[in-house]
C-alpha cells in the first residue's frame, strides 16, 4: 500500500496553519489541499488493510480499513472540505489561525477514530476529538461560550476516561485491545457502550450537545456538526450492532427532541435537537442490526452530514450577517437574502425526506428493516418523529430565518465562499437523492440481503401523503393562531440538573456542613473555655487553690482532724 | 446590515402557494382511496392512514408542546448568574 494512515494527512497540514498567518491566500489554498489530498491517499487504501505493531505485549492497530471505516472515511473528507471552504472567509477578528488549526486537529482526529483497529488508539482520537474541537466554541470569546465549552470539554473527557476504563477491564479479561463487535454484557462492555452514548448524545447524556454546538462560532458548528457524533454513530455499529436496547434509545433519541425542537426560539439549538432526533434513526437502525439496517444507519448518517450541515450553514449565514439566530429576531430574509433562502430550504426538503433528496433514500432503508423484523411498535414511533421532522426542520427552520413577519432586518447575502460551501452540499443533497447508487455502492453490506429500491410506488406515495399532511397541520395551527409562538425565553433540559440542581444541592450541603460544623467548633470552644475559666478561678492568683495560707490555720485543722478521730475512737 | 420597520403584512403569493399546497394534499389523499399500496404493517391496511397520521401526529406534537413549554420555558436569562 502506498498510502499513509488517513488522520496524519490532516495532522501534518494543521502543523503548518500557524505559519501561515498573514497570508491569507496562501492558507486558503493550503487548507483546501488538506482533504483533497486526503481524500486522493484514502481512495488508495485497499479494503482489508490492516496497519499493527507491538506495544507492551499487545497489538494496536492505528489503521484498520474496511468496508465500514472507508465510508466515514470517504465522508469526513467530504465534509472536512465542505466546512473548511465555508470557513475560509475568517478574518483577523475572528481567530482564524485558531479555527482552522483547532478544525482540521479536529477533523483528522475524526479519521483516526474510524480508522482505529484497537482501544488505545481510539482512545487517544477520542480525546483528541474533544480537545481540538472545544476551541471552536472558545473561539467565539463570549463568557457564555467559554463556561459552555468547559461544560462540553468536562463531559466529553469523562466519556474518554470511561472508555479508557472499560477497555483496561476488556483487556485484562480477553487479553486483547481489538475493537470489534461485542456483546452488551459485564462491565467493560457497559463502560465503552456508556462512552459511546455520551458522544452520541443517548437521552439525558445529550445536554453537552444542545448546549454548546449553539455557542460555536458560525464556522465551528459546521465542523462540529459534521464529526463528533458521527464518530460516535461509527463505533455503535463497529461494537453494538443488532444490540436490541440500541432499538429504543433510537426511538426516544427520536422523539423527544422533537417537542422540545417546536418551543426553541434559537434556531440553532433547535438544530441541535433535530440532531439528536437524526441521530435517533441511526442508532434504532444499528440496533436492529441486519445488513439492511446498518447500511440504513450509516447511510444516513452520510447524509445527515450533508442536509444537516447544510441548514447550520445556512444558519451560520444569517448569525454572521445579522449576528441573531433566534426566531423572535429574524423573518423576513428572503427578500435579502434568496440564495441563501433556496439552499435552506433544498437542506429542509433533504431532511424531510421528500422524493429526489437524500434522505428519503437513508431513513426509509432503516424504517423497512423495522418492519421487515417485525418491530411493529416501534416503527409507528419512528413514523411519528419522522413527521415531526418536517415541523422543525422542514418548516420551522427556513419559515422563522427567511419568511414568517418581517423583522425589518435588511442584509445581504453571505461571503461567496459560505454560498460555495452551501451550493456543495446542497448538490450533493440532490446527487444522493436522485442517483442513490452513489451511497449504495459505498455502503459497508452488499449483497441481496440488502438490497434496496427506495422508489418504488408505495414508498413515494406514503412519503408524500405523510409529508403533505404533517405540513398541513402546521399551516392548519398557524392560521387558527394556535401554533406556539416564538419567545426569547431558555427551556430546562437535562442539564438543568448540574447547571441548577447540583449547584443548588452543593450550596444546601455546604451550607448545611458548614452549619454543623460550626455549631460543633462552638460547643468544644465554648467546653475549653469554661475548662480554663473553671481552672483560672481555681488556680488564678485570686483563686482558692493559690491562696497562702498562714500556720495557725494548719494547726487549727490538724487539731480538728485530730478530735474528729478521737471522736470516731469512742464507736 | 439596515433595520426597517417590522412589515407584517404577509407577501400577495403566500395565499396562492397555500392554495396550491391544500390542492396537492387533495390529491394525494384521493389517490390512497383508488390505488392499491404495498402493505407491511397492520397500521398500514387502513385508507387514508398515512395522511391522518401525518396530520393527528403533528397536531399531538404541537399541543403537547404547548403543555410542556408551561413546564419548562424559563425567562431568557435564567442561567447568566452561573
Amino acid at each position: 500500500m502506498s498510502s499513509v494512515p488517513p488522520f496524519l494527512i490532516f495532522l501534518a497540514g494543521a502543523l503548518v496553519v500557524p505559519f501561515l498567518r498573514g497570508m491569507p491566500v496562501v492558507r486558503a489554498a493550503w487548507l483546501l489541499m488538506i482533504p483533497i489530498v486526503g481524500a486522493l491517499n484514502v481512495m488508495g487504501i485497499q479494503e482489508g488493510y490492516q496497519l499493527q505493531f507491538e506495544f507492551l505485549g499487545y497489538t494496536l492497530t492505528p489503521v484498520r480499513a474496511d468496508r465500514l471505516s472507508l465510508l466515514f472515511g470517504y465522508l469526513f473528507h467530504l465534509g472536512a472540505f465542505i466546512s473548511i471552504v465555508y470557513s475560509l472567509h475568517l478574518k483577523d477578528g475572528d481567530r482564524p489561525t485558531l479555527q482552522h488549526t483547532s478544525a482540521v486537529v479536529y477533523a483528522g482526529s475524526a479519521l483516526g477514530a474510524v480508522f482505529a483497529g484497537d482501544f488505545i488508539t481510539l482512545f487517544v482520537f477520542w480525546e483528541l476529538l474533544a480537545v481540538s474541537s472545544v476551541f471552536l466554541i472558545w473561539a467565539r470569546r463570549s463568557p457564555r461560550a467559554v463556561r459552555s465549552g468547559l461544560r462540553y470539554l468536562l463531559v466529553h473527557v469523562v466519556s474518554g476516561v470511561t472508555l479508557l476504563a472499560g477497555a483496561m477491564v476488556h483487556a485484562h479479561q480477553t487479553g486483547s485491545l481489538e475493537f470489534g463487535l461485542m456483546e452488551l454484557e459485564g462491565l467493560a462492555a457497559w463502560l465503552i457502550f456508556l462512552a459511546f452514548g455520551v458522544k452520541a448524545a443517548f437521552p439525558l447524556l445529550h445536554s453537552w450537545l444542545i448546549d454548546a454546538y449553539p455557542e460555536a462560532t458560525p464556522t465551528g458548528t459546521v465542523f462540529l456538526c459534521a464529526f463528533t457524533t458521527k464518530v460516535a454513530v461509527y463505533a455503535l455499529a463497529r461494537g453494538f450492532a443488532g444490540t436490541d436496547i440500541l432499538i429504543y434509545v433510537g426511538a426516544v433519541m427520536a422523539c423527544f427532541p422533537i417537542f422540545y425542537a417546536v418551543i426553541e426560539n434559537d434556531l440553532r439549538r433547535t438544530l441541535g435537537y433535530s440532531m439528536i432526533n437524526q441521530i435517533g434513526f441511526m442508532v434504532c437502525g444499528i440496533g436492529v442490526g441486519t445488513h439492511l439496517a446498518i447500511n440504513g444507519a450509516v447511510s444516513h448518517a452520510f447524509n445527515d452530514v450533508l442536509f444537516k450541515g447544510l441548514l447550520f450553514m445556512a444558519m451560520g449565514a444569517v448569525m454572521h450577517m445579522t449576528g441573531k439566530t433566534k426566531a423572535s429576531e429574524l423573518g423576513g430574509l428572503y427578500k435579502t437574502m434568496p440564495k441563501t433562502a433556496i439552499l435552506c430550504i433544498v437542506g429542509a426538503l433533504s431532511i424531510s425526506a421528500v422524493p429526489l433528496f437524500n434522505a428519503f433514500v437513508s431513513k426509509s432503508m432503516i424504517m423497512s428493516a423495522l418492519l421487515y423484523e417485525h418491530h411493529y411498535w416501534i416503527w409507528p414511533v419512528m413514523l411519528f418523529a419522522s413527521a415531526g421532522v418536517v415541523e422543525h426542520a422542514g418548516i420551522k427552520i427556513p419559515y422563522f430565518a427567511f419568511f414568517a413577519h418581517d423583522s425589518g432586518i435588511r442584509t445581504r447575502e453571505p461571503p461567496g465562499n459560505m454560498l460555495v460551501a452551501m451550493g456543495i452540499a446542497a448538490a450533493a443533497c440532490l446527487a444522493i437523492g436522485i442517483w442513490p447508487d452513489l451511497l449504495y455502492g459505498i455502503l459497508p453490506h452488499g449483497g441481496e440481503a440488502a438490497e434496496y429500491e427506495p422508489y418504488t410506488y408505495t414508498h413515494i406515495l406514503t412519503q408524500i401523503q405523510l409529508l403533505c399532511f404533517a405540513i398541513g397541520a402546521v399551516a392548519a395551527f398557524h392560521l387558527w393562531k394556535i401554533y406556539p409562538a416564538e419567545i426569547p425565553s431558555v427551556n430546562l433540559d437535562a442539564d438543568w440538573v448540574y447547571r441548577r440542581a447540583a449547584v443548588k444541592v452543593t450550596r444546601w450541603t455546604g451550607a448545611v456542613v458548614s452549619g454543623v460544623d460550626r455549631a460543633f467548633r462552638g460547643t468544644v470552644l465554648k467546653t475549653v473555655d469554661r475548662t480554663l475559666r473553671g481552672a483560672f478561678r481555681a488556680h488564678g492568683p485570686k483563686g482558692i487553690l493559690a491562696r497562702t495560707w498562714p500556720a495557725g490555720s494548719m494547726v487549727l485543722w490538724v487539731s480538728i482532724l485530730l478530735a474528729a478521730f478521737l471522736f470516731l475512737q469512742f464507736f | 446590515m439596515s433595520e426597517h420597520k417590522p412589515n407584517s403584512v404577509p407577501p400577495p403569493w403566500a395565499g396562492r402557494i397555500l392554495v396550491i399546497f391544500f390542492a396537492l394534499c387533495a390529491i394525494v389523499l384521493g389517490w390512497d382511496l383508488f390505488v392499491d399500496r404495498e402493505v407491511h404493517h397492520p397500521l398500514e391496511e387502513w385508507p387514508i392512514m398515512y395522511p391522518v397520521f401525518g396530520f393527528v401526529g403533528i397536531s399531538l406534537l404541537i399541543l403537547i408542546s404547548k403543555v410542556l413549554r408551561r413546564l419548562v420555558m424559563r425567562r431568557e436569562d435564567y442561567y447568566e448568574d452561573e
